[in-house]
């Protein structure tokens, strides 16, 4: 009776959620998968073509090769940077030094830009050929190519954007950090433990969870950047598919060449794909990631 | 020694200040095109304005026929906080539940919960659409802010990672005294995880602060624009577009989450697992 | 009451998948009772119309266009029109999604892809309201012809303009090198172009590079007598492609156009940012009716010029419509629409107050009386509009059906010359093969 009493309380709790499930989400869903195997252009009704939109896809589609290579790229050297920058200056960030409300406020600032429409005409400040990059490149004697539209070097503009706006990542090791509780840090200086150690016996372990969670929504959020790339290439995803990240090319079939079929079946390749990574972060989480909670 | 301490406490200052306000230099560029006359805004090099001119704030507030890019800030507003509200609510709710509370099916669900933002936003944006617009809700408040109650499975994960933080000796000891599962959730895991709301009022006030596409796709009538619709009202990147009025309302509409921000990195900063802990 | 609202939850969300495909029948319906006019003129019997219309712009048209709207509500009691207006981002994802669910506005501002629409069913077939309510007899035939699609009329005209070369005349003058004249060739613009980029200097150049730019290679090939599309076929040959990038290409090694990748970085289709505006690129190709947004961010003198002639004169199109105004083929009143889009483009008085803002407005009446009270920069695209007029040969320009997919294909295979990442035969070869497949493709449909 009570184990009953227990799974009411679980699902009572969850009940809001559950109730956006079923009604908000999971007809869309179903919706967008019906239309994977369909061709529809969103001005006339959908016609089920089989499994047409997936085979063009693994065979005649030239650019979504190139789509997938930028966006491995992407996602492979954006995170590790970004939660690397974030942890470090949440460290820093987290010391009783002066200013420090000051100091967090201001590395957040360009995380309230956004996706701002400013930001197209900001990032071309800095990353342009003359621009304050280049100028700070030019006084160490370097001189840099036109990160924002060579083909070679664009992709790199684009993590650096996204690294730039490591502040919503920063905040969430900001609360973790926190979260750990004072007295270990006393009871280990009393013990005589020096800054290494009580990083790597205090902080980093009870930092798992959080950096766990960080790491697999980065991830996640990475795999469909959008804004990002539409705004900074104008949402061409050039110079030569240089930026074309998966959403991108995803968001031009739908809405600019009207294929909104195949790009419902390239979301759900999307979803596999992202599904993989997430699934092989839980498996690996349960040998380095610690929960206080005594469960894992 | 005292003065090395010292140095050490200058030098981290200045590295933290100078790092950050290189950071900040695009923040200043819009500043400072924000008050440049138009047609030195692209063209002139440097960031100090030759005419300053605050005319761009006047003509973006006022300028616009019938309406004030006030009211856009208004319902912006309204919406940020029925959003967060919605939001923090019913996130910490399932939180609460996958973190604490074992029942059937918690696996399968938690792992729908994350599918569920792995599918990019695109492709259901129409059945979405077409599902609100059955309802009769476009072109109203409802279509953005309904979902904000149901819980948003990134803040919910990030909620459930911090709950999972707290010792759960505590939970034991709590339904000791007697308490049910409300009390345990709204008296102590609530509290003890204020970091973690804080972050998600924070991220949600602005998320939703800077959702464009949705509120595009959503709201027609003027007087119900938001910000970032109001913004696009200057611009029309096909034909002429009013970058003045642009820059001096972006500036503009960074400062409500810019105060949000400074006053509630406070809060999720304070550390409060420890006090609870020791109370 | 919980169950109740369970229930039409439930049927409501498993519609969704249903409501896409019901649509198109749904269309159809609509529109055989457009084409009833005389039933539906409800504003006659009193009762209250209300209209929604969509359009995309900058502030100053915003303003323009409502004026207008108030001004038709004055004069029509009952009727009430609610704009939907923003800027061009993200108007057609809209106008798409409203489409898509059978919720689009009555009245709908279009742009050059009005085809793509009709051929979908959604826009209203106007033919029934010519002549009684609407009226374009005094218009150019070309401008109606542009929106006529199997002698059906689906939009009208709410501005003229035309592909055209914007250039910097201070430029011109600055370098002592002669502004273009009206029959120039592409050997007089590849001599100008030269001598700009080496009087003025580093970071100087005399043109873009249009290599990328429709547009451009339109008129390009119509001036050695062959066509980009017509009758679902293309009119040119991989020769024909190849000389054209080559011609860039030489331009690019002498350095009298933009690099590659300057011109990523300052693409001159966003007007702040080309490099025209800087004063540091001569030439660059644009729709006319866009001089005033150049105009507007910079002191240099602008002006507009016709592309070079070749071997087959000049491979001008005629002035274009920059935009329509079209209507939903779904719209309840489609009388009291077509009114209105009459009221836009021939009653002086709203013709007055919305001046050139799309354009030089189609009417002979309206542009006499806007010539009274125009400015330098009207004079300019007034005399552009007439001189091709005047010149462009009388073909009717048919539009490439895939027209966004042809358009991204031109660019990435003139970005991948430009970079130097392919060689110019081989990206011309991959580009007929990409071309011959969206024909199937379109085909197809």
């Amino acid at each position: 009776m009570q184990k009953y009493k227990t799974y009411a309380a679980g699902y009572l709790f969850l009940l809001p959620w559950l109730i956006g499930l079923i009604f908000l989400y999971l007809s869309p869903i179903f919706a967008s998968l019906y239309l994977s195997f369909t061709k529809y252009d969103l001005l006339t009704a959908p016609k089920w073509i089989g499994f047409d939109n997936y085979k063009t896809m693994f065979t005649d589609d030239y650019r979504l090769g190139d789509s997938i290579k930028v966006t491995f790229q992407y996602v492979l050297i954006s995170v590790p940077f970004r939660l690397a920058f974030a942890l470090g200056l949440a460290m820093l960030l987290n010391q009783g030094m002066k200013f420090l409300g000051v100091y967090r406020t201001i590395y957040y600032i360009p995380s309230l830009l956004g996706g701002s429409v400013a930001i197209s005409v900001l990032w071309k400040q800095v990353f342009d050929k003359d621009g304050i990059f280049n100028q700070g490149l030019a006084l160490m004697g370097i001189e840099g190519p036109n990160w924002i539209a060579d083909p070679k070097y664009a992709i790199y503009s684009l993590i650096g954007l996204s690294v730039w706006q490591f502040g919503s990542v920063m905040i969430i090791f900001l609360a973790g950090l926190k979260q750990i509780p004072q007295e270990l840090y006393e009871a280990a200086t009393v013990d005589g433990a020096g800054i290494f150690r009580k990083f790597s016996r205090i902080t980093m372990p009870l930092l798992t969870p959080v950096i766990f969670f960080n790491l697999t929504i980065t991830l996640i959020q990475s795999f469909q950047t959008f804004t990002k790339a539409f705004i900074i290439s104008g949402g061409s995803g050039g110079p030569i598919n240089s930026t074309l990240l998966y959403s991108l090319y995803l968001y031009i079939k739908g809405f600019t060449f009207l294929d909104m079929g195949y790009a419902s079946a390239m979301a759900w390749l999307l979803l596999i794909i992202i599904a993989a990574f997430t699934g092989l972060l839980f498996l690996t989480s349960r040998y380095w990631v610690y929960y206080s909670d005594g469960r894992n | 020694m005292v003065i090395n301490r010292q140095f050490k406490s200058v030098l981290f200052h200045v590295i933290v200040l100078g790092c950050g306000l290189l950071m900040l230099y695009p923040v200043f560029w819009l500043l400072s095109a924000s008050v440049k006359p138009t047609t030195e805004i692209f063209t002139s090099q440097g960031l100090w304005p030759s005419n300053f001119t605050l005319d761009h704030y006047s003509e973006g507030w006022f300028g616009l026929r019938n309406i004030q890019f006030g009211r856009f800030f208004l319902n912006s507003i309204l919406l940020c906080l029925v959003a967060v509200f919605g939001t923090v609510l019913s996130s910490s709710m399932a939180a609460f539940s996958f973190a604490r509370i074992d029942f059937p099916l918690k696996n399968i669900l938690f792992a729908l919960m994350l599918g569920t933002i792995m599918l990019p936003g695109h492709v259901t944006l129409i059945p979405q659409y077409i599902m609100f617009h059955k309802l009769g809700w476009v072109d109203s408040y409802l279509p953005l802010m309904t979902p904000k109650f149901v819980g948003d499975a990134f803040f919910v994960f990030l909620i459930v990672q911090f709950i999972r933080g707290i010792p759960k000796e505590l939970d034991e000891s709590a339904k000791i005294d007697g308490c049910g599962w409300f009390t345990l959730y709204f008296r102590i895991i609530m509290p003890l995880s204020l970091p973690a709301l804080m972050t998600a009022a924070i991220f949600t006030f602005m998320g939703t602060w800077d959702d464009f596409f949705g509120q595009l796709i959503y709201l027609s009538d003027i007087k119900k624009f938001t910000v970032p619709l109001g913004l696009r009202l200057f611009l029309d990147s096909s034909g002429s577009s009013n970058w003045g009025a642009v820059f001096a309302m972006s500036v503009l509409s960074i400062v409500p989450s810019l105060v949000i921000f400074f006053i509630g990195q406070k809060y999720f900063t304070q550390g409060i697992a420890t006090t609870g802990l020791k109370g | 009451m919980f169950n109740k609202k369970t229930i039409t939850m439930v049927l409501l969300a498993s519609m969704t998948m249903l409501a896409a495909c019901s649509k198109s029948a749904d269309n159809t319906n609509k529109e055989s009772a457009a084409s009833q006019p005389a039933a539906t003129s409800s504003a006659a019997s009193g009762k209250k119309v209300e209209l929604r219309m969509s359009w995309w712009g900058s502030d100053e048209r915003h303003e323009r266009t409502q004026k207008v709207i108030e001004l038709f509500e004055q004069k029509n009691p009952g009727v009430t029109i609610t704009g939907e207006y923003s800027g061009f981002d993200g108007y057609m994802d809209k106008l798409n999604t409203q489409i898509a669910a059978g919720n689009a506005p009555d009245l709908i501002q279009m742009g050059g892809n009005i085809k793509e629409y009709v051929d979908k069913k959604a826009l209203l077939d106007l033919t029934p309201y010519v002549g009684n309510v609407l009226h374009v007899d005094d218009f150019n035939g070309g401008l109606v012809k542009a929106a006529t699609f199997e002698d059906k009329l689906y939009g009208v005209t709410l501005g003229v303009s035309s592909s055209s070369l914007l250039y910097n005349a201070s430029m011109f003058e600055k370098a002592g090198v002669p502004l273009p004249a009206d029959n120039w060739t592409y050997d007089d613009f590849k001599t100008s172009v030269l001598q700009i980029a080496q009087k003025l200097g580093k970071g100087n150049y005399g043109s873009y590079d249009l290599s990328s730019d429709a547009a451009s290679l339109a008129s390009y090939l119509g001036s050695i007598g062959k066509e980009v599309y017509r009758d679902g076929e293309r009119h040119f040959d991989n020769q024909d492609l190849i000389n054209w990038f080559a011609m860039w290409d030489e331009l690019r090694k002498a350095g009298a156009i933009v690099p590659a990748d300057v011109q990523v970085a300052n693409p001159p289709t966003a007007v702040d940012k080309s490099l025209i505006v800087k004063g540091q690129v001569a030439i660059q190709s644009a729709s006319a009716s866009q001089i005033f947004g150049f105009q507007e961010l910079t002191q240099d003198k602008l002006g507009l010029t016709v592309y070079p002639n070749g071997p087959a004169g000049s491979g001008m199109v005629p002035p274009i419509s920059g935009q329509f105004i079209t209507s939903y083929s779904g719209t309840e009143h489609p009388e009291i629409v077509a009114k209105f889009m009459d009221f836009m483009v021939n009653d002086p008085e709203a013709g007055v107050i919305l001046g050139s803002t799309r354009g030089v407005p189609p009417s002979g009446k309206i542009r006499d009386a806007l010539a009274a009270q125009s400015t330098p920069v009207d004079k300019v695209l007034f005399d552009f509009i007439s001189l091709v007029s005047d010149t462009a040969p009388p073909v009717v320009f048919q539009q490439f059906p895939l027209d966004n997919e042809y358009i991204k294909l031109l660019q990435l295979t003139s970005e991948k010359i430009a970079f130097g990442a392919k060689p110019i035969d081989s990206s011309v070869e991959e580009f007929m093969k990409e071309m011959d497949k969206l024909l199937l493709k379109a085909k197809a449909q």
